[in-house]
């Protein structure tokens, strides 16, 4: 059996044991030696990966011609390293944070949240199309329980938009895109330069425009508004699934539709990639318009994922190596600055009670470790130097040179000051403005609870003077 | 000669007149079943050989063909032969408990007779070659509808089954006309005989009027849009077990005898194509897609609601026929077999859970996940394959049919398609938020016996099954296409 659909199969039965032992107490603790275990999974498939790379396992052919199938690529072992890399410290976080805020039903919690994460490694490795579909599909319907975990109104309503975007937009694009896919080429499967031998430009244009729009997980606008809509979830969900997880497979899927489904010929002659440039910039500007009026910290951090998740659509649209480069390296940064965030975000609620950005006044007092981390992922966000959000922006700025679409340095140049417009004051008021008032109850950083994210946080800040390596590896693997 | 055939349908159509003497209801029960149970195994016996040898012909007395009747049992017979008989079964094991309480103990006995001349009418048709036979085992199956409709328990039971009654037999006056004047113009009864006189022959004014007497007769016998109507009130007001079972049968029937007579009588002239025939039906059967499917999500009844759905799912079979291409075939007998299991399964779920309560909203499935959590699982993947996500069957429906619009000329309405498809998602889900999220209510939900629960649970499995394996649906179905289109195209 094939090492990919034995880390598939051993989720699921983790999620079976789950299920059987259903005990509050324990389920945590199990959820993450699965998620420790997954970890393992995936350095060692990264560790033999010159045998597997391009080695395709079929399962079933669910469509005669097109079966669902495996196999390793080098975009997805940058993507597999992160999301399992970052579940490890996110179970950490949420058996603490779960514990902590008193949620109850917590095997429906990680029940979902590992079938989440199945569904994630499910796309990582999935060969063709059809495959990455069902996975899609998984994703969606895995996640909607989590969002709606606090069974509470507001989650409700919020949910029923979570799938209402997210299966509609997939239902009536994503899938007559892949439809329309096999009927043109003949076949699904992912590879590099493209499956368009001879083509239209029309096609290219309506097919552009299907997948836009149908892989909205990675909330290119209009589809987007599912992402805010998530934000009732536990923040655990948030930070992992809806910053991570989800959003990144739906940013994965879109660099893999470009470059191993169109190719990037197709779309450089065909004059497509415009259509993608456009909405991705109109993306980047707006949600920072609307991140800057959110006062909820979750809101606006899921805006400014939003905008993030855009510039690594825009990198990829680009088509310049060094713009690859930048999307794949954006990919992973953005997942360790967001995932800080969130998760300090998650700390400052859970100890203070403290859910907006404007009660942020002094916090630092209080919580001195986590409002450190806050303001490294913020920075990350950003784009200044000395941290790896500057890396990725670098190769971006030196991508639209060389493309000569010169008029994107506008696009990431206010961007980014609208990205330090509505993070600095989250950075400012922690530290230097005074407390209005007193917090719930005089708390300082809980250890266990802010572990995980100091990990991160420490790996993001190594990162910064070790990228050479992961720049290597993309340069000669995936450009 | 292969007896095969006509024991399909002999062997019930001798036991019913014995039930009639047996008379205690546990034994007719039984007896019913069993008989069901062996129809199957003959079914799958014939399906093995036809499948690997091609139709088997028999002449009935040994009257020889365009004299004597000839049943005729090829591949799209066969195909629709074991989807009926196997519904019939599964309905059976689930039926036996609601039937108890929902019919009157005097009647028990009549119901299952009645239940097994319909199933003999349902067989007879997929399998004569003789279209006048094929009139009269629609009748006998039609005057055993009416009845089993006439037995639910409500006040409009009745009523139901007298509109049924009248509209039935006025889409049989239509097809018994057509019938009438295609053997005016050709002297013939056999189907193949008459296909052959049809070719040689010229398109005469009476032979068009045969053939719009044949589409309206089809047309209310598959609730063709605007001839929906009573499929709604049948659905709401029969026993639920006989909604369950005509769910996966009735329409289907009229489905294949809209295939039998337009692809296969009358393909030398094609009159789909002819008299733009197939646009027509097409645009109506959409117009039907959308109007349904909005319907179906402001219904608070759930039968009323997949009442709804079951039009709307009709329609995209009709749609998927009226692209007059094999892909578009393929399409609809696959969808034809996924929509009967889930349908099926849906109404099983509402008939097991609400023996007694008449007019189950969807609210009474409030806080039913927690009490029935497997049950429930079932039913949400039934939902799931209504809608079409990928591994349940109904994807591989969607997945052909949106693949054969987009290949034939009709690429533009595949917009309307999925829309409607993600339409389904909106009253689907308001049942799974409301088994999910809702408080319990203190309904009267009863305790579902073992055998309807693995009723149930088996036509779920079956939902995921084919939507992973499609060697039977698509195999038999692409063949089944390919056959059609070879003989058009000569």
């Amino acid at each position: 059996m094939s090492i990919l659909l034995s880390h598939i199969l051993f989720l699921a039965f983790g999620i079976v044991i789950i299920y059987l032992l259903r005990k509050e107490t324990f389920t945590g603790v199990v959820s993450i030696f699965i998620s420790l275990a997954s970890l393992v999974y995936a350095l060692y498939i990264i560790s033999i990966q010159d045998i597997l790379i391009n080695q395709k396992t079929d399962i079933v052919n669910i469509i005669p011609g097109i079966p669902l199938s495996f196999s390793l690529d080098y975009l997805g072992v940058i993507f597999l390293v992160i999301s399992n890399g970052l579940w490890l410290m996110v179970s950490i976080f949420s058996e603490r944070y779960l514990e902590l805020n008193k949620y109850q039903n917590k095997p429906k919690f990680y029940i979902f949240f590992t079938l989440s994460m199945l569904a994630t490694n499910g796309i990582i490795y999935s060969s063709n199309l059809l495959t990455t579909f069902v996975f899609y599909e998984i994703l969606t319907i895995a996640t909607y329980p989590l969002v709606t975990f606090k069974g509470d109104k507001k989650s409700i309503i919020n949910g029923k938009k979570y799938l209402y975007y997210l299966l509609g937009t997939s239902i009536i694009f994503f899938l007559p895109a892949i439809i329309f896919t096999y009927i043109l080429t003949g076949t699904l499967d992912y590879k590099v330069g493209g499956i368009f031998t001879s083509y239209n430009n029309t096609a290219i244009y309506i097919l552009v425009i299907l997948y836009l729009f149908g892989i909205a997980k990675s909330a290119v606008m209009p589809f987007h508004k599912w992402l805010p809509s998530a934000m009732v979830a536990p923040t655990p969900v948030s930070a992992l699934l809806h910053a991570v997880a989800v959003v990144k497979s739906g940013v994965f899927i879109m660099l893999k539709v470009f470059l191993f489904i169109f190719g990037v010929d197709v779309l450089t002659q065909s004059g497509a990639n415009i259509i993608i440039i456009l909405f991705a910039s109109f993306t980047i500007i707006s949600s920072s318009f609307i991140a800057l009026n959110q006062d909820n910290i979750k809101l606006r951090l899921a805006y400014s994922t939003i905008g993030q998740l855009s510039y690594i659509v825009l990198a990829t649209a680009i088509l310049a190596p060094y713009s690859i480069l930048a999307a794949v390296l954006h990919l992973i940064f953005h997942a360790l600055g967001k995932i800080m965030l969130f998760l300090s975000a998650g700390i400052i609620a859970t100890q203070t009670g403290i859910k907006n950005v404007s009660e942020m006044n002094n916090l630092s007092s209080k919580l001195p470790i986590t409002c450190l981390l806050m303001t490294i992922g913020a920075i990350i966000m950003i784009g200044l130097p000395p941290t790896i959000g500057f890396i990725s922006k670098w190769y971006l700025l030196l991508g639209i040179m060389e493309s000569e679409n010169l008029y994107l340095l506008i696009v990431i140049i206010l961007s980014t000051l609208l990205n330090a417009s509505y993070y600095f004051p989250m950075i400012y008021k922690s530290y230097f403005e005074k407390a209005k008032f007193d917090y719930k109850s005089p708390s300082c950083e809980d250890m266990p609870l802010a572990f995980p994210v100091i990990i991160v946080g420490f790996i993001a800040v190594i990162l910064f003077f070790k990228t050479d390596f992961i720049i290597k590896f993309i340069t000669e693997n995936i450009i | 000669m292969n007896q095969l055939p006509v024991l399909i349908i002999v062997l019930p159509l001798l036991i019913a007149p014995i039930l009639l003497l047996v008379r205690d209801n546990r034994h007719v029960y039984n007896l019913s079943l069993g008989v069901s149970f062996l129809n199957i195994l003959l079914i799958l016996i014939l399906f093995q050989d036809v499948y690997q040898n091609g139709n088997i012909l028999y002449e009935l007395g040994s009257w020889k063909a365009p004299i004597g009747i000839r049943l005729n049992a090829d591949l799209l017979s066969c195909y629709f032969l074991l989807l009926i008989n196997f519904m019939a079964f599964i309905c059976l094991i689930a039926g036996n408990k609601t039937i108890k309480s929902q019919v009157e103990d005097d009647n028990i006995h009549l119901f299952y007779i009645a239940w097994l001349l319909c199933n003999v009418g349902f067989s007879g048709i997929v399998l004569t070659n003789d279209i006048f036979n094929l009139f009269v085992f629609l009748e006998i199956s039609s005057l055993a509808s009416y009845f089993l409709i006439s037995q639910g328990n409500y006040k409009a039971s009745s009523l139901a089954a007298i509109q049924y009654l009248f509209i039935g037999s006025i889409g049989a006056v239509f097809i018994l006309f057509a019938i009438g004047i295609l053997y005016v113009n050709t002297g013939t009864l056999n189907m193949t005989d008459l296909s052959n006189k049809i070719r040689s022959g010229s398109i005469s004014l009476s032979m068009s009027l045969s053939i719009a007497m044949f589409l309206i007769g089809v047309g209310i016998k598959t609730a063709l849009f605007p001839l929906h109507g009573w499929l709604i009130r049948t659905y709401s007001y029969a026993p639920s077990i006989i909604v369950s079972y005509f769910s996966g049968t009735s329409t289907k029937i009229g489905i294949y005898i809209l295939l039998r007579v337009f692809l296969d009588i009358f393909n030398s002239i094609n009159p789909l194509e002819y008299y733009n025939l197939a646009q027509l039906i097409l645009f109506l059967s959409l117009i039907g897609v959308l109007l349904s499917t909005l319907y179906a999500i402001k219904q608070n009844e759930i039968k009323k609601m997949l009442a709804y759905s079951s039009v709307a799912q009709l329609s995209y079979i009709i749609i998927a026929i009226m692209l007059l291409t094999p892909d578009g075939l393929t399409a609809s007998l696959i969808h034809v077999f996924n929509h009967s299991i889930i349908k099926t399964g849906l109404f099983l779920v509402v008939t097991v859970l609400f023996i007694n309560n008449k007019n189950v909203s969807i609210g009474d499935f409030s806080g039913l996940g927690e009490k029935y959590p497997l049950l429930m699982s079932a039913f949400v993947i039934l939902l799931l394959g209504l809608i079409g996500l990928p591994l349940t069957s109904g994807f591989i429906s969607k997945w052909y049919l949106i693949s054969a619009i987009l290949q034939s000329d009709y690429w533009y309405i595949s917009g309307v398609i999925l829309i409607t498809s993600f339409m389904t998602f909106f009253y689907a889900w308001l049942l799974i938020e409301k088994i999910y999220f809702s408080a319990r209510l203190n309904h009267d939900a009863s305790v579902a016996t073992s055998y309807q629960l693995l009723c149930v649970y088996f036509l779920a499995a079956l939902t995921i099954y084919l939507g992973v394996d499609t060697s039977l649906t698509f195999g038999i179905s692409e063949q089944i296409s390919n056959n059609f289109y070879s003989t058009i195209n000569q």
